[in-house]
C-alpha cells in the first residue's frame, strides 16, 4: 500500500458512511477550533486556527500510529494501559475546555506566546481524542493494522497508519477551517455564547470520559445512526 | 465555460472517489507470518446466562470476535460469521463474540437484529478488550486447540478467510493427534 492510498483512506472516511464511527471525536474537534477562535475576538487572520489544526493533527496521527502497531512495543505498552490513559486524556480534554470558557479572560500578549499556548492546547487535544478514539476498521485501516500486527513490517504499518491518521486530521481541519470563516458572519451578541457553548461541549466529554459514560455516547448516540 | 466544464468534472471524480471509499467490500488476506503467542484466558459472563471460559476450550478451534453494536462493519461482518460458525459447530470450533465500549441492551438488541446464534457477552470493565490489545472493532481472533493466537484479523471477516483460518487450525489439530 502506498502513502496516498493511506491518506486518501484516512481523508475520505470523514465524508463517508465511517463519519458514523468518527463522530466520537469530529464534532468535539470542530467545537473546539470555534472555540478557540472565538477565545480571542481582535481582528486578525486565521493563522492561530491553521497551528491548531496542525499542531492536532501531528498530536492525533502519532498516537494513532502507535496504538495502531502492535508490532511495536510502544504500541502494545500503550494499548495495554488504555483505560487509565482515557481517563487521563479526560482530564486533559477538561482543562481545555475551562480555557474555552474562561481563557478570553486571561490576556495572552504577543504571538508567540499565543502560538506557543493554542499549538499546546491543540497537540494535547489530538493526543487526547487518539486515546479516547475506538476507531472501527475501515478496508484501508484493516490492511494498514494487518501490516502493523508483523514485527517484521510494523514499522511500515505505524507509518501508514500515521498519514492514515493525517488524513483524518486534514479532513477535521478541512471542515474546521469553513466553519471558523463562516464565524465572520456571526453577529456580535452570539460569540461569547456560543464560545461558551463549544467549551461546556468538550467539557462533558472529558466527564464521558473519566466517569465512562463514554460507552453510552457510543451506544445510543452512534447506534442511533446505524 | 471550459473551466466550468473542468471544475464540474473534477467535482464529479472526487463524488465518485469518496463513494467509492465508503462502500468498498474489499478485506485485507495479509498472511500474517507472526510467531504464535498463547491467547490471554478470560472469563465472559454470557448474555444469554452462563459464562464462556477460553481455557475450558482446549482441545478444540475457538474464535473470538470483538465487536460493538454502533460499528459499522460489525452489522455487515455478522451473517458471515454466523454461516461460519453453522457450518464448523459439528466440527467442535467453539465462537464467542465480545461485545466492548457497549451496553448489555444494545449488545442484545445487535444480536437479535443480525440473528446471531453462537454465544455472546459483554466486556464491561474492557479487560478482556485491553488483555488482547484490540484497537479497532470488528478484530477477530483465531486460537488454536493448543490455546495459542493462530491469526488475527482486524476488519470484516469474509467467508473465504474464516474458512482458511478455522481449516488451518482443524488441520494443525489433526497433525498433531497423529
Amino acid at each position: 500500500m502506498g502513502w496516498f492510498t493511506a491518506l486518501w483512506g484516512g481523508f475520505s472516511s470523514f465524508f463517508s458512511i465511517w463519519q458514523v464511527c468518527i463522530l466520537q471525536i469530529s464534532p468535539f474537534f470542530l467545537a473546539y477550533l470555534v472555540g478557540i477562535r472565538l477565545i480571542d475576538d481582535r481582528k486578525r487572520g486565521e493563522w492561530q486556527e491553521l497551528l491548531s489544526c496542525a499542531a492536532y493533527a501531528i498530536g492525533f496521527s502519532v498516537i494513532y500510529a502507535l496504538l495502531s502497531s502492535r508490532g511495536i512495543d510502544a504500541g502494545r505498552v500503550l494499548l495495554s494501559h488504555i483505560n487509565g490513559l482515557r481517563i487521563a486524556a479526560g482530564v486533559v480534554i477538561g482543562l481545555i475546555s475551562l480555557h474555552l470558557i474562561f481563557g478570553h479572560s486571561l490576556s495572552i500578549n504577543g504571538r508567540l506566546l499565543r502560538s506557543i499556548v493554542y499549538g499546546g492546547c491543540a497537540l494535547l487535544l489530538g493526543l487526547s481524542f487518539a486515546v479516547i478514539y475506538s476507531p472501527c476498521v475501515t478496508p484501508t485501516y484493516a490492511k494498514i493494522l494487518q501490516i502493523g500486527i508483523d514485527p517484521q513490517t510494523a514499522k511500515q504499518g505505524a507509518f501508514l497508519a500515521w498519514i492514515y491518521g493525517l488524513g483524518m486530521a486534514l479532513s477535521f481541519s478541512f471542515v474546521g477551517m469553513l466553519l471558523v470563516l463562516s464565524l465572520r458572519y456571526l453577529s456580535e451578541k452570539y460569540r461569547s455564547v456560543l464560545r461558551n457553548i463549544c467549551g461546556a461541549f468538550l467539557g462533558v466529554l472529558a466527564l464521558m470520559n473519566i466517569t465512562g459514560v463514554m460507552v453510552y455516547y457510543k451506544a445510543f448516540f452512534l447506534g442511533f445512526l446505524v | 465555460m471550459f473551466r466550468v466544464r473542468y471544475m464540474n468534472k473534477l467535482l464529479l471524480v472526487l463524488v465518485l472517489a469518496l463513494f467509492t471509499a465508503g462502500c468498498s467490500e474489499e478485506t485485507s488476506r495479509v498472511a500474517s507470518d507472526t510467531p504464535l503467542e498463547p491467547a490471554p484466558d478470560f472469563n465472559l459472563t454470557l448474555l444469554e446466562g452462563g459464562d464462556f471460559k477460553l481455557s475450558n476450550h482446549r482441545g478444540k478451534p475457538v474464535v473470538v470476535n470483538f465487536f460493538a453494536s454502533w460499528c459499522v462493519p460489525c452489522g455487515a461482518e455478522s451473517p458471515v460469521l454466523d454461516q461460519v460458525y453453522q457450518d464448523y459447530k459439528s466440527d467442535g470450533v467453539a465462537f464467542v463474540g465480545v461485545a466492548v465500549n457497549d451496553t448489555e441492551a444494545k449488545a442484545l438488541e445487535f444480536i437479535e437484529r443480525y440473528g446471531i446464534t453462537f454465544p455472546a457477552g459483554l466486556d464491561d470493565t474492557g479487560e478482556i478488550k485491553d488483555a488482547f490489545g484490540v484497537y479497532g472493532m470488528p478484530t477477530t481472533y483465531f486460537i488454536d486447540g493448543n490455546g495459542m493466537i493462530s491469526y488475527l484479523h482486524a476488519g470484516g471477516v469474509t467467508e473465504r478467510l474464516m474458512e482458511h483460518e478455522i481449516d488451518k487450525m482443524l488441520d494443525s489439530g489433526a497433525d498433531h493427534e497423529t
